[in-house]
């Protein structure tokens, strides 16, 4: 037996499904590919499938992955993406599969770039506001918690924020952050998109990309 | 694709992945390359359509075809319509995102009549005018099929053609007469008045109808050519049929998530309430080689672990036993269950029971319909209490512990008493459970009850009666529920509201249709969900319109009187219905298609059951 991590890409129309349906349409591909996989031995046996880092619904990813255990040692898994990206939706795409390096608890935060826009306000507008934005030195926002509603501050947690430069009025405005990710602390990126939207005072329309997970130190998550 | 304006909205509305398509097996082509683009459109949510079978067959053959590009529509949930039509968004087709406006044929699925105001909302969200008459020009060419087609007259306005009975012939033959039109740059009327000649097409604006002074129809007139009657297409040799090889795999949970293979088309019982009973005959099989083969190479496109066996009463299927050994060894082999989703109480059999419950164990569900032996016979339903207990000993004996029995109250000729025996019944099920030596121990044993309101529906022999009033209902409904003791037992009963609008809907004129627009009007949708239906609002509605509907849904008819859709002809003869009536009030039961042909007139088809060896 042995674990295999596997990388893959959610986008365009499947961005919009949930992580309940995602876990779904990932076990029907194994069991349409001819892996060889190890089946928890429970009263309901079920395909052994794990995923590191949910993703929320409607936001895309280039970083994702789940692991399975296969149960032939010898297999050659390169061969993985080939037997699974036939039974996959166009939006779910195999890229890479590797031995797991580091465990799931290692995970400290999560890449995002946003590309945003708004029918309220201009572009431009929009860029200078945000160059003001990322300068607060808090960003009080709502979170729903176990306990209720809390306000908390999210600016101390927010690293690496960027915007890249802005030419044109017709193009969206993009910038990126790193959010904490992973069990220890979590911060969902629409959190920040509405700090932004309350800021700006305009409705903004937000498209999110993870682009890559990290652990503490900032060395990528394999 | 998703329009670039629905994108901005897909995260305000639940299950935003409704509206996206993208899903494994879905068929994209190059619109330019195609001559006609058809909009496939359920009227009700994508989780319910996309469970449907026949949507699924009629894509697959469509697309198909090179010239013809089949894309699907779903009803958005009030949600998203809500935003939609906030927003100016038209109503779009998920493979393409285009909206409906751009396509040849807008063909929707009559599946039940409560869905009829999603119709209005969806072409009315597409951008499409809603009357036949309003729309010029060769496009937009509305279309429809399926079960309620008996009887579209409350819809006559709005469509430019009805399919009677099986699609897969007769849709393809219309499509092909477009495209001649289309090059030959004909006129819509045209157009329409050569379709009516293809056998099985009814095109309503061809017909005038005469209302007699107390409101009942007087005549209905051909015109242009149009046929007197309109009879229906059927497939006649099963193994022929078109059946599709793959699915599309939707990617968020529906309601039927699994392959389906259809066994047979018909029935043979004519219980005397069911109205696909008579509308789908002759009974017409597979042989059992096609449906192996099919069901192999569905699940392997698909990957579904999961096959149903699709049709009407399945245990009337010949060869059953042996259909289920041959599915059975490759199933187990794959790791796939099979179900078997209608069995009647007397085909029920150890031997099958063995085949179903291999992979997983789920409850069963019987429909004895009715309570008394009198009220069974009354419906032809020919099954004895001896026998549904006999079949519940084998299931508690092969380990289940849930049984599910269906009923039916306000049937012609009911009484309390008969309604008190369906508490009676449930109750001897529940005594038969404990009467039962190998039952699995320790486990209680729950009978489900469910009730719903009968109603009356064209082309059986009921379709003269009037239905139970909703006080009526109401009434019976609770007396089964002052009759059962037992809390074993759990009933609930289907509400007599949604019974009522289906009841004058399904047998409805073309006077009908002002209602159907006025409620659109007011923004009556989705009627067949408990969330959205209001019968005080739909009495408004009538009222508005001068519309009594107690005249359509509780009023007895006289077998002299003309129905609405007395120029339709399913090959069911109208005198062989006043025979099976006239048998009911008497408690005469008809036996079925296999051991006595009842003389019903489907054997004009020249096939199926009507040409069996007896």
């Amino acid at each position: 037996m042995k674990n295999v991590r596997v990388f893959f890409k959610k986008d365009f129309e499947c961005r919009y499904i949930s992580h309940l349906d995602l876990v779904r349409i990932i076990t029907r591909a194994i069991q349409r590919s001819e892996l060889n996989i190890w089946h928890t031995q429970g009263y309901n046996s079920r395909i052994y499938l794990t995923f590191s880092l949910p993703l929320s619904l409607g936001i895309r990813s280039d970083c994702e992955n789940f692991d399975i255990r296969l149960t032939d040692d010898a297999f050659d898994i390169s061969d993985i993406p080939d037997m699974l990206n036939p039974f996959l939706p166009h939006g779910v795409k195999i890229l890479s599969v590797s031995l797991p390096k580091y465990p799931y608890s290692q995970i400290d935060s999560a890449l995002y770039q946003f590309k945003i826009s708004s029918d309220d306000i201009s572009n431009l507008e929009l860029y200078s506001l945000l160059s003001r934005f990322i300068k607060k030195p808090e960003i009080l926002v709502e979170k729903k918690t176990k306990r209720g509603m809390r306000t908390i501050d999210i600016a101390p947690s927010i690293t690496e924020i960027k915007i890249e430069d802005f030419n044109d009025n017709d193009e969206d405005v993009v910038f990126s952050a790193n959010l904490p990710a992973g069990s220890a602390e979590n911060i969902n990126p629409f959190l920040l998109i509405n700090a932004i939207s309350d800021f700006c005072n305009a409705e903004i329309y937000a498209d999110i990309t993870r682009k890559n997970i990290m652990m503490q130190g900032g060395a990528k998550f394999e | 694709m998703i329009p670039k304006e629905v994108e901005k909205i897909l995260l305000k509305i639940q299950k935003p992945g409704r509206y996206t398509g993208g899903e494994l097996n879905e068929v994209i082509k190059d619109k330019r390359s195609v001559d006609v683009r058809f909009a496939f459109c359920f009227p009700d949510t994508y989780e319910v359509g996309m469970s449907h079978l026949g949507i699924k067959i009629l894509y697959s053959l469509f697309n198909s075809k090179p010239y013809i590009w089949c894309e699907r529509v779903f009803a958005p949930w009030i949600d998203m319509q809500k935003l939609m039509i906030d927003r100016n968004i038209p109503l779009y087709a998920l493979e393409s995102g285009d909206p409906l406006c751009d396509f040849d044929f807008i063909g929707f699925t009559l599946q039940y009549e409560l869905s009829y105001t999603n119709i209005l909302s969806m072409l009315s969200l597409g951008g499409i005018p809603l009357k036949s008459c309003d729309r010029k020009g060769l496009e937009h060419i509305v279309v429809a099929g399926g079960p309620c087609v008996c009887n579209p007259e409350p819809l006559a306005e709005f469509f430019d053609i009805f399919f009677l009975g099986d699609g897969e012939k007769v849709d393809l033959e219309v499509i092909e007469l477009y495209r001649q039109c289309k090059r030959e740059n004909t006129s819509r009327i045209e157009f329409l008045r050569r379709a009516a000649q293809i056998s099985g097409v009814y095109v309503p604006s061809l017909y005038d109808i005469e209302y007699n002074d107390d409101l009942t129809v007087k005549s209905i007139n051909a015109k242009y050519g149009a046929p007197k009657k309109i009879v229906k297409r059927v497939e006649i040799n099963m193994d022929d049929c078109y059946y599709p090889q793959s699915f599309v795999i939707p990617n968020i949970e529906i309601i039927h998530d699994r392959a389906v293979e259809e066994i047979f088309r018909g029935c043979i019982r004519g219980c005397r309430f069911c109205q696909a009973g008579y509308i789908y005959r002759p009974t017409r099989e597979k042989s059992v080689d096609t449906i192996c083969g099919q069901c192999r190479c569905i699940c392997e496109n698909t990957g579904y672990d999961e096959i149903s066996l699709s049709s009407l009463s399945s245990s009337d299927y010949t060869q059953i036993v042996s259909l289920l050994e041959k599915l059975h060894e490759w199933a187990s082999k794959e790791n796939v269950s099979l179900s078997l989703p209608s069995m009647r109480v007397d085909g029920f059999s150890d031997d099958i029971l063995s085949k179903l419950k291999s992979v997983r164990k789920s409850g069963l569900t019987f429909a004895p319909e009715a309570g008394s032996q009198r009220m069974r016979d009354v419906i032809n339903k020919n099954v004895r209490e001896e026998e549904l207990i006999s079949t519940c000993r084998v299931a508690f004996e092969g380990g289940y512990s849930t049984v599910k029995l269906y009923f039916m109250i306000g049937l012609p000729t009911e009484t309390m008493d008969d309604v008190a025996d369906i508490a009676h019944l449930a109750q001897k099920v529940v005594d038969a459970y404990y009467a039962c030596e190998n039952r699995t121990k320790g486990r209680a044993v729950k009978v489900t009850v469910s009730a719903s309101a009968f109603v009356p529906k064209p082309f059986t022999p009921f379709q003269w009666f009037g239905q139970d009033t909703i006080e009526c209902m109401h009434k019976k409904q609770w007396h089964i529920n002052d009759t059962i003791t037992s809390r074993k037992i759990n009933y609930n009963y289907h509400d007599a509201d949604t019974s009522f609008l289906e009841a004058v809907f399904a047998r409805g004129d073309r006077r009908l249709s002002k209602a159907l627009l006025c409620a659109f009007e007011r923004g009556i949708c989705f009627d067949s969900w408990d969330e959205c239906f209001s019968l005080s609002k739909w009495l408004d509605v009538f009222s508005a319109c001068d519309i009594d509907p107690a005249f359509y849904a509780n009023r007895h008819r006289n077998f002299d009187e003309v129905l609405p859709w007395d120029h339709l002809d399913y090959g069911i003869d109208k005198e062989f219905l006043i025979s099976e009536c006239q048998k009911a009030y008497k408690n005469i039961t008809t036996q079925n298609c296999r051991e006595k042909c009842a003389g019903c007139g489907a054997a004009k088809f020249k096939g199926g059951v009507c040409y069996e060896k007896r």
